[in-house]
């Protein structure tokens, strides 16, 4: 038993509550939700560690409930994983939003921080949870949450983007929660572990129909195509910030829960007929994706687009129904996460400047700031693919993984679309950075240096991430391993049932 | 010491950069140190490399050479492992020798005003990636550096020049072009590695695998399925980065680039590094039908249609840009010829290439720099005005003709004795005389170079400064660089052209010949791979040319090529009829126009911004998805049911329920008025509750109650303030396709339900929650018990889930812009 699971979910809960009482007093609220996090920051690379080196799971019940009755939590590596980078990822945001101005102290009055907090308990509480429908529950806190911060600010757009954010992932959440009743009708039980392992005794068609059904609801979490439509039209609408957290963190806790449900509830399923279907998914979503980022003329309408083109990315490693490819993949999301808020961060800071993300209205920001220009440049070359930064590991391992799947049309379909990505992101250096300011355009803001700490950190990351995979790599593979381990992980949630 | 030379020059690019900015005026001294020190180095180390070449061996990495390894991904065998031979030894020595000598000449060629802090520091990355490029042996590592190479050549091009809009536009093109490439190249070495060590992800990908390789080995690689993929893939990169037909506009676009930059592009870098992919991975890949047919044809390709454009150019730079296509055209046929002939024209070719080129592109330079024209039209008269230049230029054009005494004489020789040599393919042929008409053309541009020095002075508008010789910084970087080539030049003829014999065995497809033949000795070669099956006028043909074949393609050449000097304004004016869609320029700006637009189509047919449209693809993804594999349980595994033991223990007033639940919906959507509508919705949350009782759960009933009341408040609430009456917004067909959609999903989910309705159920859980209740929750209700014990936590979960809409919603009500 590891007590300590819960340790997370309390600072959390306790810092959104003590930073919406105290939010009066804006230093004690920013300090508290700057050490809850850091809390969390440090908890969470205590654990990651701790699995990393143990190689075990830890696990906690509920109560003196001995599991299925009760809820369990339980961390592998690859909730650790997630878990220590979408925390990392909220962390450097908060900061970054302390530097800049970009979160008004209006906006800050009307609890922006205890809400990004609930954010961050949302994913935690998906991350550790071992049961399908607490898992639903948290992923409702996530949901109603971001919904709250991407409508802080009440503009027009914000509450038309935020209507379509909501609706279309009420609906998901519908799925969701219809597919945990249909399993509890089915096997009697939650936890995903004993869920597994009845299921793996029930040889049905209905096993394929539920998880076509689950496969549905996880895509629109995680923005796959065909269901990706909240995410463009409604991540260009709220304050930059909001925009970055939302890029690291949200699609990719929909990610995670395919990883998990997929490698362990429906793995059989996977390997027998989904993998087709996951990947032909996977590929659309990787060509839409970039085809709309081609299409697009503001800065963060193109960097949503790449966020689905990425996922399509995450979502093949999965589909190649592997070992390889789960840590593959997880990699790749890895590094997506990082780049992805990099790049927004950077595009938050210019947008800050011109006071538009307009293409056409901004220009010269290259001349004027060097600093700015070469980190953008670099977290450009990092998601495009380029080394030695993150982005071209996570392609190495990922094609390499495809091919030795023999999947060859999946690897040149991720390939041209690193093409696009590049020529994509090229546009955006090109229009903001390099091509001199329109003459009619207003001259930007000059920016102060400090707020490039946080891009600093996140392509620093990049570039260590690229440099040091293989430690990153090893516990990859662990996660991908453990996580393929169902009967590990039954013997860990329940102890007593007996082994097959 | 390989990998700090490598980690030395990357570093140099920042150095150089720091150190303009602390020490500007100190510049001319200590950049040229960057390129010096380990050009010095590798000089120190020619003679233990060309000692250590063991010609007997199978393999000639074996002796002599340097490798250094370092762990760095060991899961994907990616290391930094680096190897000196004489191959990578002799692509380093022109990398940085030429680096050196552009060091020197830049700063007198940029103008004052020009900020070169940032030029030099491109040039350093430049030379660091194509170092690391030459010396990596990880097969991963060289990708590296090879995409290393286009992020740098694109700074490089861009780098400030007169037109910065089309300057930054090709540069991007160069960078797109090379990166589809390198993808390609990419895929190719994955696929090379899987098959060279199967499911061991973790074996490195070393190039000495693949050397070391057994002769079986190798020839499973060749008659591995994969093997065409993975060289077509590998031939992309190759050609992408080389320049070679189809991918070959990108380069003559590249002319806007300073001089400096087009020197170290064109003669050691970039368009170099696909030819060393080449020659390295020959032993490898080459000598099968495919390696041999698609190089030979597409370097003949480049070879002719290069020297065709050359010749006929008017811009110098174009003209130099355009023949580097055809040098690169004859590297590739050599490098798909094989054999130890050809390796040797290949690496004396790459070395004679690299003398010539950059200093013509220097001198060019000089005359942009001094006559401000590039116009071969315009430009005359030089020997008066610049004759330092002009002697040299005089020199450079010879060299790239070929004629006797320079290193490009040599070249030329072993090139065309390299082609006869190879007895295997018809295409042979046909680079043969390919190789004259490139020979014709080539003398051809060399004459109009010559033409520059000699004629009537120029004269120049007035108010201009006068035109005088450039500094001596603007010269010497020539003037070595065709020194070298007249000393190998004259040395090659005197020493029977043995100097860089060793060069071959390192690239040559077949070792073993080696041993039955002194190298260099063309002629006395036998032809162990000429089938005997051949025709015997094959044969009496090769002997005809086999005593001096090499001596008659010189005199050939020659001859022609003075016969075309008569035919000069023929030429020049005449333009090849290329139609424009062949015109890849004209294609790529048709693509990149054309692809933002049709993306924008494509993407507003999805994304078109209504929530209903949005929410219909959604539900139909969700009807495409689900309902196959629903149909195929359904028509597989199910039982047929009757509807008697559907119905069996229905009881009468449930049926009126549920027939009551499907009216109140019609109602709710038939509903003409709001108030209508809302009464409708509310009958059908009252029936369910009333199920809720029928079933036992109260609490459950009181829920629904509760929660329909008070959506019933605020619909009223939000309805007070809009029309009473509904807006008829969407046509007839759109209301009946969304209708079928909802009809659809929910007999969809209600077939799922019944389905696992019926199916047998495990009520272990279940009832664990009813014995139990009472016992350790201390309660009679079990849905209480559950709520608040044993699943508190989804409770939990719940409560927070009310905090934060409480605050999302306190921020809708209340929030207000301040002005």
């Amino acid at each position: 038993m590891s007590n300590h699971l819960f340790l997370p979910i309390l600072t959390l809960l306790l810092g959104s509550t003590l930073a919406t009482i105290l939010g009066r007093w804006r230093r004690v609220a920013r300090g508290i939700v700057l050490l809850a996090i850091s809390a969390n920051f440090l908890y969470s690379s205590w654990l990651g560690n701790l699995i990393f080196v143990s190689k075990e799971r830890q696990f906690v019940r509920v109560g003196t409930l001995i599991a299925p009755y009760g809820i369990s939590f339980i961390a592998d590596e690859l909730s650790a994983t997630m878990l220590f980078m979408t925390t990392f990822l909220t962390l450097l945001v908060v900061i970054f939003s302390f530097l800049t101005s970009i979160i008004t102290e209006q906006i800050e009055d009307f609890f922006f921080y205890p809400l990004v907090l609930l954010i961050l308990l949302g994913a935690t509480g998906v991350f550790l949870t071992g049961d399908l429908f607490n898992l639903y529950v948290w992923f409702e806190v996530l949901l109603v949450s971001s919904f709250g911060l991407l409508t802080l600010g009440r503009k027009q757009i914000q509450l038309e983007g935020g209507l379509k954010f909501v609706e279309l992932n009420l609906i998901g959440s519908a799925l969701l929660l219809v597919g945990c009743g249909l399993i509890y009708g089915l096997v009697g039980t939650l936890n995903i572990g004993q869920i597994t392992q009845r299921f793996q005794n029930l040889n049905s068609g209905l096993l394929t129909v539920l998880a076509t059904l689950f496969l549905v609801a996880f895509s629109i979490k995680a923005a796959i195509f065909p269901t990706y439509f909240w995410l463009p039209a409604s991540y260009h609408t709220p304050p930059s910030v909001v925009t970055a957290l939302f890029a690291g963190i949200l699609t990719k806790v929909g990610m995670y829960v395919f990883y998990r449900v997929f490698s362990l509830i429906f793995y059989i399923n996977l390997v027998d007929k989904l993998t087709i279907l996951l990947l032909i998914l996977a590929c659309l979503t990787m060509i839409v994706g970039i085809i709309g980022a081609i299409a697009q003329v503001s800065l963060r309408r193109m960097l949503s687009f790449h966020i689905i083109c990425q996922t399509g990315y995450i979502l093949s490693g999965l589909g190649l129904a592997n070992e390889a490819g789960l840590a593959a993949g997880l990699f790749f999301m890895l590094h997506t996460m990082l780049v992805k808020t990099a790049l927004l961060v950077i595009g938050g800071i210019a947008e800050a400047s011109f006071g538009t993300d307009e293409l056409k209205k901004m220009g010269g920001l290259a001349a004027r700031e060097p600093l700015l220009a070469t980190f953008w440049f670099l977290a450009m070359l990092s998601l495009a693919g380029f080394p030695p930064f993150s982005g071209f590991i996570g392609k190495l391992v990922l094609l390499k993984a495809t091919l030795s799947a023999k999947q060859y049309l999946v690897a040149g379909v991720m390939a041209g679309v690193s093409l696009g990505t590049l020529f994509s992101l090229l546009k955006i250096w090109n229009e903001v950075f390099w091509k001199t300011l329109p003459k009619d355009e207003p001259e930007p803001a000059p920016i102060k240096p400090y707020t490039l700490i946080p891009a600093a950190i996140l392509v620093g990351s990049s570039l260590l991430l690229g440099l040091g995979a293989s430690v990153v790599l090893a516990s990859n593979t662990l996660a991908a391993k453990q996580a393929l381990d169902s009967i590990g992980y039954l013997s860990t949630v329940l102890p007593d049932s007996p082994k097959k | 010491m390989l990998a700090l030379i490598v980690l030395g020059s990357l570093l140099a690019a920042p150095a150089s950069f720091g150190l303009q900015r602390l020490f500007p005026s100190l510049k001319r001294w200590v950049l040229p140190i960057f390129p010096f020190v380990p050009f010095t180095f590798l000089c120190f180390k020619i003679p233990e490399i060309l000692k250590g070449l063991n010609l007997q061996s199978s393999y000639p990495w074996n002796g002599g050479v340097l490798t250094e390894r370092y762990a760095w991904v060991p899961a994907l065998g990616l290391e930094f492992a680096f190897t000196l031979d004489a191959l990578s030894l002799l692509f380093a020595l022109i990398i940085l020798g030429m680096a050196l000598l552009i060091v020197i000449y830049a700063p007198s060629y940029f103008s004052a005003e020009v900020e070169t802090d940032a030029f030099f520091a491109f040039l350093f990355s430049s030379m660091a990636s194509m170092l690391g490029l030459v010396l990596s042996s990880n097969l991963f590592l060289i990708f590296i550096f090879w995409e290393l190479t286009s992020v740098s050549s694109y700074f490089l091009i861009s780098f400030k020049a007169s037109h910065l809009a089309t300057t930054r536009s090709n540069a991007q093109q160069a960078l797109l072009i090379t990166t589809g490439g390198s993808l390609a190249l990419l895929l190719s070495l994955l696929l090379l590695v899987q098959i060279m060590h199967g499911e061991d992800l973790s074996a490195n990908a070393n190039f000495q695998n693949l050397l070391y390789l057994e002769k079986k080995d190798l020839t499973s690689i060749q008659n591995n399925e994969l093997y065409a993929p993975i060289v077509l893939l590998f031939l992309v990169g190759c050609f992408t980065k080389s320049a070679q037909f189809p991918f070959h506009f990108w380069l003559p676009n590249t002319m806007e680039a300073p001089i400096p930059v087009s020197a170290y592009l064109h003669s050691a870098t970039m368009v170099k590094a696909g030819i060393y992919l080449l020659a390295r991975f020959s032993p490898v890949l080459g000598g099968t039908p495919l390696w041999q047919n698609t190089l030979i044809f597409i370097g003949t390709l480049n070879l002719v249609f290069g020297v065709v454009f050359a010749a006929q150019q008017n811009d110098l730079k174009g003209l130099l840009a355009y023949h580097t296509i055809s040098q690169l055209g004859s590297f590739v046929i050599l490098a798909g010829l094989g054999g130890p002939q050809a390796a040797q024209a290949l690496a004396v070719g790459i070395l004679a290439h690299a003398l010539s080129k950059g200093s013509l592109f220097l001198l060019v330079g000089n005359l942009e720099r001094e006559m401000e024209s590039r116009n071969l039209r315009v430009l005359s008269g030089l020997r008066r005005v610049m004759p330092l230049t002009a002697t040299l230029l005089l020199v450079a054009a010879l060299s790239m003709a070929g004629l006797p005494g320079t290193l490009g004489f040599i070249a030329k020789e072993l090139n065309f004795a390299g082609i006869v040599a190879n007895p295997s393919s018809f295409l042979r042929y046909f680079s043969y005389g390919a190789t004259l008409l490139s020979s014709f053309l080539g003398l051809f541009c060399a004459w109009r170079l010559g033409k520059i020095v000699f004629g009537r002075k120029l004269r120049k508008k007035r108010g201009l400064p006068k035109i005088k010789e450039v500094g001596i910084t603007m010269l010497v970087g020539p003037l070595l660089l065709l020194l070298l080539s007249l000393g190998l030049g004259f040395w090659g003829i005197l020493e029977n052209k043995q100097i860089l014999v060793p060069n071959i065995t390192v690239v040559q497809n077949q070792p073993a010949e080696l041993k039955n033949q002194p190298a260099g000795s063309a002629e006395k070669k036998k032809e162990p791979r000429a089938e005997k099956g051949k025709a015997a006028s094959l044969q009496t043909l090769q002997t005809l040319l086999s005593a001096n074949r090499v001596l008659i393609a010189l005199g050939l050449s020659w001859l022609g090529g003075g016969i075309l000097l008569f035919f000069e304004p023929q030429i020049t004016s005449s333009r090849l009829p290329i139609p424009p869609w062949l015109s890849f320029n004209q294609l790529y700006a048709l693509i990149g126009a054309n692809i933002p637009h049709a993306a924008r189509e494509f993407t507003l047919l999805l994304q078109g911004g209504k929530l209903r449209i949005y929410v219909a693809l959604l539900l139909m993804s969700l009807l495409g998805l689900v309902s196959p594999s629903f149909y195929l349980f359904v028509s597989q595994e199910m039982r047929p049911l009757a509807l008697e033991t559907l119905l069996a223990d229905v009881r009468l007033y449930e049926y009126g329920i549920i027939i009551l639940i499907p009216i109140g919906i019609l109602v709710t959507i038939w509903a003409k008025t709001t108030l209508d509508a809302i009464m409708g919705v509310g009958v059908v949350g009252a029936l369910l509750a009333l199920l809720f009782v029928l079933f036992g759960a109260p609490d459950l009933a009181l829920t629904q109650l509760i929660v329909e009341l008070l959506s019933l408040v605020l619909l009223l609430f939000i309805f007070s303030v809009l029309p009473p009456r509904f807006e008829q917004i969407s046509s007839h067909r759109t209301r009946i396709r969304d209708g079928l959609i909802a009809l659809s999903v929910g007999a969809l989910i209600t077939g799922l339900t019944l389905t696992v309705a019926l199916s047998p159920r495990n009520a272990e859980v279940a009832n664990h929650y009813l014995t139990q209740s009472l016992p350790k929750g201390h309660g009679a209700n079990v849905v209480n018990i559950i709520l608040t014990d044993f699943r508190s936590l989804d409770t939990l979960g719940e409560i927070t889930v009310l905090f934060a809409a409480m605050l999302g919603i306190y921020g809708l009500l209340y929030f207000r812009q301040r002005p």
